[in-house]
């Protein structure tokens, strides 16, 4: 996945910013999952002060866009360790992955936070 | 403060969760959950701050969409396909926060009409409270202590002192009536009681005066 994005960014040098300003044009009357305030907020406390609203939902997006690839990612996990698990036990639960609830566990979320190149080690307190 | 970071902070809660949802997930362990929150969090807080750095590097202070473009290209995140993020699905929409409404004060009773200021008080202090908290009103006449008035109140008092100790008697102990009639007991008169014999009282000595007459004899 990384060499792909390097390949893209080295195909297009010159234009880096280019499309995203075209982007950027379309955001003015998007409004992103995470509300406006909440991001401006967090932008505020590192020091960004942001004048244009667009520049808040770009970064709003982008973060959504961070959490929902590795949702993704961990959506296959679970669909993967699922099936297999399915796969070891009897053959009358098939009924049951039709219907089947995902639940989202630190067992899948590990493994797809680790190809983002993330480790997560939780302290035994944490709540 | 503190409850209005675990405002945000649940407002980001909401946001990941709804993004779950989309992707298909029915539930979320509370650790996942907090994790991705303390992700998204620091994702924002990390790019506010690598943009501002380049804002601030190139001598300006407001920054620009090439600064939040270096920003993730400092965080390795792969904008270019954010259009087609955007493109690909409807994403919820959470309801907009809104500001907290002051909790609008009780009006208290009021009585009676505020006094303004006097020109020695700044304005900005705070009004004078109702009058009737700080007027101060006499509510008696005061007692008139002249001598005539005061020995007829005196007398008058006396009078009526006695009459009550009589009216008194006249109901708890025998009472002799004043017409030969049974019917009417309209005037009762305190009953004598007679000692016995009678004569007694006029041959016994009174005792102070037969002393000192005995000691002069």
């Amino acid at each position: 996945m990384m060499n792909q994005d390097e390949k893209m960014i080295e195909e297009q040098p010159l234009t880096l910013g280019q499309p995203l300003s075209d982007f950027l044009l379309q955001l003015e009357d998007y409004t992103p999952t995470i509300p406006d305030a909440v991001t401006t907020y967090y932008l505020r406390s590192s020091g960004f002060e942001p004048r244009d609203p667009r520049l808040v939902r770009l970064i709003s997006i982008a973060a959504q866009k961070f959490i929902s690839d590795i949702a993704n990612d961990a959506l296959q996990h679970c669909k993967m360790r699922s099936t297999n698990s399915s796969s070891h036990s009897n053959s009358k639960s098939k009924q049951g992955t039709k219907d089947r609830r995902y639940c989202l566990t630190m067992e899948d979320l590990t493994p797809a936070l680790a190809e983002f190149g993330i480790t997560i080690k939780k302290p035994h307190y944490y709540v | 403060m503190d409850q209005q970071v675990n405002m945000y902070r649940k407002m980001l809660a909401a946001a990941v969760s709804s993004i779950l949802l989309e992707h298909g997930f029915d539930t979320v362990e509370k650790e996942c959950l907090g994790t991705l929150t303390e992700m998204i969090q620091a994702f924002i807080s990390e790019v506010g701050n690598q943009s501002k750095n380049y804002c601030e590097l190139s001598g300006r202070s407001e920054p620009l969409i090439a600064d939040v473009v270096l920003g993730f290209v400092d965080m390795g995140f792969n904008f270019n396909s954010l259009d087609s993020y955007v493109k690909s699905g409807k994403h919820s929409v959470l309801p907009t926060l809104q500001t907290q409404q002051p909790q609008k004060q009780l009006s208290m009773l009021p009585a009676g009409t505020k006094q303004p200021l006097p020109s020695h008080i700044p304005q900005h202090l705070p009004q004078f409270p109702d009058p009737h908290a700080y007027v101060r009103t006499p509510t008696h006449k005061q007692p008139i202590i002249d001598y005539e008035s005061v020995r007829e109140k005196a007398a008058i008092q006396k009078k009526d002192i006695e009459k009550a100790l009589t009216k008194f008697l006249a109901k708890t102990s025998p009472t002799h009536n004043l017409f030969d009639t049974d019917e009417s007991n309209i005037f009762p008169l305190i009953a004598c009681k007679p000692a016995y014999p009678p004569y007694l009282s006029a041959l016994l000595p009174p005792g102070s005066d037969f002393r000192s007459r005995g000691l002069g004899l």
